[in-house]
């Protein structure tokens, strides 16, 4: 909005997030719970399609990850944990009920620490965010819609879900999407879900109200659902934010409804409403005897947690690494292997290393065997062979950046050509330029602090 | 014990959360129906458990649970597709929830 708003407001969000937990079997049933390439109705049983007579047994495994995951996020875990069915019609569900936690669910009362990458890129922002609770509960199969029918894939039905709740003290749509990533490398950390939000991993209801700031009461909230990106998450927020203020500034007032985010037009839109409240009648699911959990159990799967994102952050930052290289590494982790974890274990084993030069040449490599297409893969071994370049060229990278700087400026004023075509948009040839300064300094220039420069001279 | 007869507008309720349509006579019908029903069950309230305890289950079973590993499915597609009022491609077919 570009007129000057008649009030301050501020905005309070809280996140609903379902995370599928990738145990080999279902929840209550043994059929594969990996159906990305399966075909329709090809993972299911009687259990998990609601035969009448049939009889649910816990997976264990399921069970010891929710309690995992809640400590993870600083819950406090139930002894008692017991499941209870809420009912519902709808052909995702041919029970006519999920199996959830609605009395005694996992955990409660957890707190996670969240810091983050300002958008400047370089700024390191910090909030606390209550989690209301954890619990468990199967996932409801996937529906297809086609012309004048709905088609019903049952893989999905009884898949492990772990439900978590946080309090509404999430103050911006930035906030929303930096606590979303962190909880994504939190449950890939601990391996309980590959939290791919793009492949429905990782799905997120957000509770949105705006309220004049000061003011004690919270605002109508508004549920926005359909959010399947991170990109996303920031986008939607952002855009109800702004329509609720609008509204409001207007003299209207927010009804309290479900919108879905609209990606093609960049929009919430109003969904169709389930005419009043829903009555889920809720009951204890009388084919599940209650799970009781001993503190030796609860004792022994928190000694065994990995280390957190945020204290890996932390360690990095106390070897030295600016806070914006650290969200770098992060932010190139893959499913299979954390450069942070790496960085860490390196730093710690090698005392007097430069924080910053392992980094610059880890980066480097990876962009070698990018250019190579070598498909090169980020592991231990890497960190290695930077370590070795690094150390053997402990003295090597001698130049000053005034001499980088001289250089670069005859580099430019000889490629004249050159410049003008990469200024017109052949960004590739930067790397050209590059390569030109390093070899006229024979190796004693740093190739970061190079390209820093040449950045510099190239955009004055 | 007797219970005062169902309002019409929960019976509606009731019928709205079964996805049931009722025609006025049959709301009047289940209304008493109903009634009975609840008023058979009302018996229980006039039993004493100020001593007795809070139960969940009456199993005494606790923990009872499968370690994660496949088992066998014991059922195949086509079987079941065979019993869904439709089908197509190997998805259940059914009314567009869309339309409802």
């Amino acid at each position: 909005m570009t007129t000057k708003l008649k009030t301050t407001y501020e905005t309070v969000i809280g996140l609903e997030i379902h995370v599928q937990l990738d145990t080999k079997t279902k929840m209550f049933c043994r059929c594969d719970n990996d159906s990305d390439n399966a075909e329709p109705n090809t993972n299911v049983c009687p259990v998990c399609m609601g035969y009448p007579g049939v009889l649910p047994v816990i997976n264990n495994q399921a069970i010891e990850w929710g309690i995992k995951t809640a400590l993870a996020l600083g819950c406090e875990i139930n002894p008692m944990q017991r499941f209870d069915r809420k009912n519902y019609f709808y052909p995702d569900l041919p029970k006519g009920y999920q199996i959830s936690q609605f009395f005694y669910p996992v955990g409660e009362n957890g707190v996670v620490e969240v810091d983050y990458l300002a958008q400047d890129r370089k700024t390191k922002k910090e909030f606390k965010l209550g989690i209301t609770r954890l619990h468990l509960e199967e996932d409801a199969g996937k529906l297809v819609h086609a012309k004048g029918a709905t088609l019903v894939d049952l893989n999905r039905c009884g898949t492990p879900l772990a439900e978590i709740v946080t309090e509404p003290d999430i103050k911006s749509p930035e906030e929303a999407r930096a606590f979303l990533q962190e909880l994504q490398r939190i449950v890939r950390t601990i391996g309980v879900s590959k939290a791919d939000m793009e492949k429905g991993h990782l799905r997120v209801d957000a509770n949105v109200s705006v309220r004049p700031k000061g003011q004690k009461e919270f605002g109508t909230k508004v549920e926005v659902k359909n959010i399947n990106s991170f990109k996303f998450v920031e986008k939607a927020l952002k855009y109800e934010v702004g329509r609720q203020i609008e509204v409001l500034e207007n003299g209207g007032t927010i009804d309290q409804e479900t919108r879905g985010w609209d990606e093609k037009n960049n929009q919430t839109i109003p969904q169709r409403g389930k005419e009043g409240d829903i009555d889920y009648r809720y009951f204890p699911e009388p084919d599940l005897p209650p799970i009781y959990v001993s503190e030796e159990q609860i004792k022994n799967i928190q000694k065994n947690m990995e280390d957190m994102p945020s204290l890996l952050r932390r360690k990095a930052e106390e070897f030295g690494l600016p806070y914006d290289r650290i969200s770098e590494l992060q932010d190139i982790a893959t499913l299979e292997y954390n450069p942070l974890v790496g960085y860490v274990k390196l730093m710690g084993s090698n005392p007097g290393l430069d924080p910053v030069k392992v980094v610059n040449m880890l980066i480097k490599i990876l962009a070698l065997g990018r250019k190579e297409d070598a498909g090169i893969k980020i592991t231990d071994d890497m960190w290695q062979k930077a370590l070795e370049i690094v150390v053997s060229k402990k003295d090597s990278f001698t130049a000053k950046d005034s001499d980088i700087e001289v250089v670069a400026k005859s580099i430019l004023e000889l490629e004249k050509e050159v410049v003008e075509r990469y200024k017109k948009g052949e960004e590739k040839l930067f790397g050209y330029l590059v390569g030109q300064v390093m070899a006229k300094m024979k190796g004693t220039a740093e190739p970061a602090l190079v390209q820093q420069i040449l950045k510099k001279l190239l955009t004055k | 014990m007797a219970v005062d007869k169902l309002p019409k507008a929960q019976v509606e309720w009731v019928a709205k959360l079964a996805y049931i349509e009722l025609s006025e006579s049959e709301k009047i019908k289940y209304a008493g129906e109903l009634s009975a029903i609840l008023g058979y069950v009302s018996e229980l309230q006039t039993v004493d458990t100020g001593k007795v305890g809070e139960v969940m289950q009456i199993t005494g079973l606790k923990n009872v649970v499968e370690a994660d590993e496949i088992g066998k499915c014991g059922i195949v597609r086509n079987e079941f597709l065979k019993r869904a009022p439709q089908n197509e491609k190997g998805y259940i077919k059914v009314k567009s929830v869309f339309q409802r």
